[in-house]
C-alpha cells in the first residue's frame, strides 16, 4: 500500500484520514514558519509581526469587547443582505422558470444588469439610502441576488419534463407541481447559487465596510492599516477567514439536511461506484 | 370501469421534417378488469396512445371515454412510464405517498395504504430508501406502487420492464399477473416483447407501424393464475407465433442507403 496508487474507488479528498493529517500538518507548518520568521527578526514586525503577537492583540480586542461590536455589525449586515438577496433570488428564479411570460419580461433585465460589478453601485446606493445600514445591506443583497436567481432559473428549466408529467398523472395542480416538483428538483442548483452568493456577500461586506462604515470587520482592517497596526490588520483578516469558513460550513450542513438524496451521489466524477 | 377509445388521431405538427402522423383512427375497448396488451413496431405511436389516455397529450381528433359507474375525484387512470420518472428527492414511501397527498388523504390513512402497497409490491423494509439506492427491479416496483396508490380503475404501462435483465423481467411479469389477478383494475400494457404481451393479456392488440392503426386483436384464453407453466402450453406458443406472423408482414427491411 503506502503511497502507491490503489485500485479502490477514490474517496472525496476530505474523507481520507491520511489526507486530513497531511492538510493539517501543512497548515501548522506555515503558521510555525510565520511565527519563527517574526521571532528571529528576519522580517520587520511592521510588515509581518509574529503569529503570537497577532493573537495577543486579538485577545485584547476580544477582552475589551471591541471585536464583538465589530463582529455584530458585520454579521447583522451580511445576514440581512444574504437573506434578502437569496429570498428574492429564489422567488424570482422560480417564477421565471415556471412562467414563460415572467421569463420573457424579467430575464433580459437580469442578463443586462448581471455584469455590473456590484460594488460600483455602492455610491449610488449611499446616495439613495444614506450612509447607514441600508446601503450596505442593499449592496450585499444585490451581490447575492444575481448568482442565486440565475442558478434557480437554470435549475427549474433543467427539471426533467417527465417528472412534471408523472406529477400531473398523479393529480397535481399547477401550484402543486411548482411546490412539490420544480422546487425540490432544482434545490441542488439553488444551493450551488447560494454558495456562490455567500462568497460574494463576504467580499462585498468587507469592501463596503472599508469604504463607508465606522464599525465592522472591514472597518477594523482598513483603520488598522491606516494606523500601521499590522497585528490588528492581520487579526481582522483571520476573523474574516473564519467567517468565510463558518458560512461555508453552515450552507454545507443545511444542504446535507435538505438534500439527503443528493449527498451520496456526489463526489469526484471519476469515482467508480 | 370500461374505457372506450374512439377513432383517435394524432398529428404532431412540430416534427423536424413537417408534421408527423402518429395515430390514424385507433379504436379500442378495455373492459372492466380486463388486461389489454398492445404490441407493435417501435415508433408506432403506442406511447402516444398511452399519453392521450392518461390525459397528458391532447388528441388531434377522436376521444377517450371512461364509462364509470360513479363520478369520483381520484384520477381514472394511473400511468407507469418507461423511464419510471420516480421523484429522486422522495423516499420509496414518499414516492408512493405523492398521489395520496394530492387526493388530500389524512396522514394516518396514507400511512396505512402505503404499508399495504409496499407489502403487495414486495418493497417492505425499503420505505426509507431513496430511488438511487435501489436496483432496477425495485425501482420498477416503486413506480407500480406509486401509480396504484390512488386506486385508479385503469393502469397504463409503457414498456415498464424493458430495462430489466431477462430473469428479473420474468419475475416481474409474474408479479404483475399476481397484482392484476388479485385486484379489479384494468390494465393497458404496451410492450414490444410478444411473449410478454401474450403472457399477461386477456386481449392482445397488434398495432401497425406509423401511422399507428389497430392491425388485429387476439383474445388470449390461457388459464389463470398465469404461472411459468403457461409459457409451455401449446396454445401459448401458437398465439406467440400468430402475433409474430402478423407483425412480420408489417415489417419491411429499410431501403439500403447508397454509400
Amino acid at each position: 500500500m503506502g503511497t502507491a496508487p490503489s485500485r479502490k474507488p477514490m474517496n472525496p479528498p476530505t474523507a481520507d484520514p491520511k489526507r486530513k493529517a497531511l492538510g493539517a500538518s501543512s497548515l501548522a507548518g506555515v503558521l510555525l514558519a510565520w511565527e519563527l520568521l517574526g521571532q528571529m527578526g528576519v522580517i520587520s514586525p511592521l510588515f509581518l509581526p509574529p503569529l503570537s503577537a497577532v493573537i495577543g492583540d486579538g485577545l485584547e480586542l476580544i477582552k475589551s469587547g471591541d471585536l464583538l461590536g465589530h463582529l455584530a455589525s458585520s454579521l447583522w449586515r451580511i445576514l440581512w443582505g444574504f437573506l434578502i438577496g437569496a429570498g428574492v433570488g429564489v422567488f424570482l428564479g422560480l417564477t421565471m422558470g415556471i412562467s414563460r411570460l415572467a421569463d420573457a419580461s424579467i430575464h433580459p433585465l437580469i442578463a443586462a444588469t448581471y455584469p455590473i460589478p456590484k460594488i460600483a453601485l455602492l455610491p449610488l446606493l449611499i446616495l439613495w439610502l444614506g450612509l447607514g445600514e441600508g446601503s450596505k445591506i442593499a449592496v450585499i443583497a444585490l451581490g447575492v441576488f444575481f448568482p442565486v436567481v440565475v442558478n434557480t432559473r437554470a435549475g427549474v428549466l433543467d427539471v426533467d419534463p417527465l417528472l412534471v408529467k408523472a406529477a400531473l398523472a398523479l393529480g397535481s395542480s399547477r401550484a402543486g407541481i411548482a411546490w412539490k416538483v420544480l422546487l425540490p428538483a432544482s434545490l441542488p442548483m439553488i444551493f450551488a447559487g447560494l454558495k456562490l452568493g455567500a462568497g460574494v456577500a463576504l467580499l462585498l461586506l468587507v469592501t463596503a465596510e472599508m469604504i463607508a462604515a465606522d464599525k465592522g470587520i472591514g472597518f477594523l482592517v482598513i483603520s488598522a492599516a491606516n494606523l500601521m497596526q499590522t497585528t490588528r490588520l492581520l487579526f481582522g483578516i483571520m476573523v474574516l477567514a473564519l467567517l468565510g469558513l463558518l458560512s461555508n460550513w453552515l450552507l454545507a450542513t443545511l444542504e446535507k439536511a435538505l438534500l439527503p438524496w443528493k449527498s451520496e451521489t456526489q463526489g469526484p466524477k471519476l469515482q467508480t461506484r | 370501469m370500461k374505457t372506450k377509445i374512439e377513432d383517435l388521431h394524432k398529428i404532431y405538427s412540430n416534427g423536424r421534417s413537417g408534421p408527423v402522423e402518429a395515430l390514424r383512427g385507433v379504436n379500442l375497448e378495455i373492459g372492466s378488469s380486463e388486461f389489454v396488451s398492445i404490441v407493435g413496431p417501435s415508433g408506432c405511436g403506442k406511447s402516444t396512445l398511452l399519453m392521450i389516455v392518461a390525459g397528458l397529450v391532447e388528441a388531434t381528433s377522436g376521444r377517450v371515454i371512461f364509462l364509470n359507474e360513479r363520478q369520483e375525484r381520484r384520477p381514472s387512470a394511473g400511468i407507469v412510464f418507461q423511464e419510471l420518472a420516480l421523484f429522486p428527492w422522495r423516499t420509496v414511501a414518499g414516492n408512493v405517498s405523492y398521489g395520496l397527498e394530492e387526493l388530500g388523504l389524512p396522514k394516518k390513512e396514507r400511512k396505512e395504504r402505503i404499508r399495504k402497497l409496499l407489502q403487495m409490491t414486495g418493497l417492505e423494509g425499503f420505505e426509507d430508501s431513496y430511488p438511487h439506492q435501489l436496483s432496477g427491479g425495485m425501482k420498477q416496483r416503486v413506480a407500480i406502487a406509486r401509480a396504484m396508490a390512488t386506486e385508479p380503475r385503469l393502469l397504463l404501462m409503457d414498456e415498464p420492464l424493458s430495462s430489466l435483465d431477462a430473469i428479473t423481467r420474468q419475475q416481474m411479469q409474474m408479479e404483475l399477473s399476481r397484482i392484476y389477478e388479485s385486484g379489479s383494475m384494468s390494465f393497458l400494457y404496451v410492450t414490444h416483447d410478444i411473449s410478454e404481451a401474450v403472457f399477461l393479456a386477456d386481449k392482445l392488440v397488434v398495432m401497425s407501424k406509423r401511422p399507428g392503426r389497430v392491425l388485429g386483436t387476439f383474445s388470449v384464453e390461457l388459464p389463470r393464475p398465469r404461472t411459468q407453466e403457461v409459457r409451455k402450453l401449446k396454445s401459448f406458443l401458437e398465439l406467440v407465433a400468430g402475433v409474430t406472423d402478423l407483425l412480420e408482414k408489417e415489417w419491411e427491411p429499410p431501403p439500403l442507403e447508397s454509400p
